[in-house]
């Protein structure tokens, strides 16, 4: 089994810390065992490619419609996914004289945006396809678009 | 010698001398010594010209985007559709488990040991997102996403 370290570092515009799980450090780190080209050739929609829609939607409705833009955000975003029990095992984590298995997607890993991006995009094109959200954008955690104002429903 | 430079009518006659010399030399070089280079040469040349071709195909876009406006320009051509959405259907398959490590007598023993210490910690409400796949089950890489969650 393996231990990496974990610290913590302050949050930009925050009173708060961010967490740090270190899967890099050493010279047996869990990240070391990850083939980058195994996790590259990822993509997020960007702000222009919103900004595209915009213009593609204005088109079509006109440039003085009225719109209303919206982003959520999805709480703990990697934590979301498991992994394997094999996995399981490399990263554990030291607080004090205890070890405890770390069960979720970690955010200091290398593949931890690919196995995300995994189900959210999928997600995001049952989203676009099947409940036809037109104009979706996920960047990462965030996802965001826009309508018609007045076209909202609040819970 | 005397210092400075020479007078004309010195320069005159060393430039004639100079020309007759290397008439001679250059016809009796080994002609192996031109075949070498030729082959190497061409290949670099070729190469140094697509880099040039490339580089002025790039600086045309370049120009019309300026790097400080950090792609925040638009036109008529950009993509509407989600690249997200998009990558579900290119994305290679989620990796499974390598044979190595399923193969790990030690790795598998302690997790076999030692259930209360490793568990599948599922947040995702799979019963509701199998069913919205449904419809998409007839895409390979679909049924490859849904195997952790079955």
């Amino acid at each position: 089994m393996y231990s990496s370290p974990v610290h913590a570092v302050d949050k930009p515009g925050t009173n708060t810390f961010q967490l740090i799980n270190d899967q890099s450090a050493g010279e047996f780190s869990p990240n070391s065992m990850i083939d980058s080209a195994h996790v590259a050739g990822t993509c997020m929609d960007s702000i222009k490619s919103l900004r595209a829609s915009l213009r593609a939607f204005c088109k079509t409705k006109g440039d003085n419609v009225e719109l209303v833009m919206w982003k959520s955000d999805i709480e703990a975003v990697y934590r979301n996914l498991w992994l394997s029990k094999e996995w399981q095992a490399k990263q554990t984590v030291t607080v004090g004289d205890k070890r405890y298995v770390d069960h979720c997607n970690c955010f200091g890993n290398r593949s931890s945006y690919k196995v995300f991006l995994s189900l959210s995009s999928l997600v995001a094109w049952i989203a676009g396809h099947i409940k036809q959200i037109p104009h979706l954008k996920a960047y990462v955690d965030n996802n965001a678009s826009f309508g018609l104002a007045g076209d909202v429903l609040y819970y | 010698m005397p210092k400075g430079r020479p007078k004309k009518s010195q320069i005159s006659d060393a430039r004639t001398l100079a020309t007759g010399g290397t008439m001679v030399s250059v016809a009796q070089r080994p002609p192996s010594a031109s075949t070498g280079i030729s082959a190497k040469v061409a290949e670099a040349h070729i190469g140094l010209t697509n880099a040039r071709m490339e580089g002025k195909e790039q600086l045309e876009p370049r120009a019309k985007r300026p790097r400080y406006t950090r792609g925040l320009l638009w036109d008529d051509e950009d993509d509407v559709l989600s690249a997200t959405a998009q990558y579900s259907l290119t994305a290679t398959p989620v990796p499974q488990v390598p044979i190595e490590e399923s193969s790990n007598r030690a790795l598998m023993e302690t997790i076999r040991t030692n259930p209360h210490l490793f568990k599948i910690d599922c947040k995702i409400n799979v019963d509701r997102y199998c069913l919205e796949c449904i419809p998409l089950q007839s895409m390979p890489w679909t049924s490859l996403v849904l195997i952790p969650f079955s």
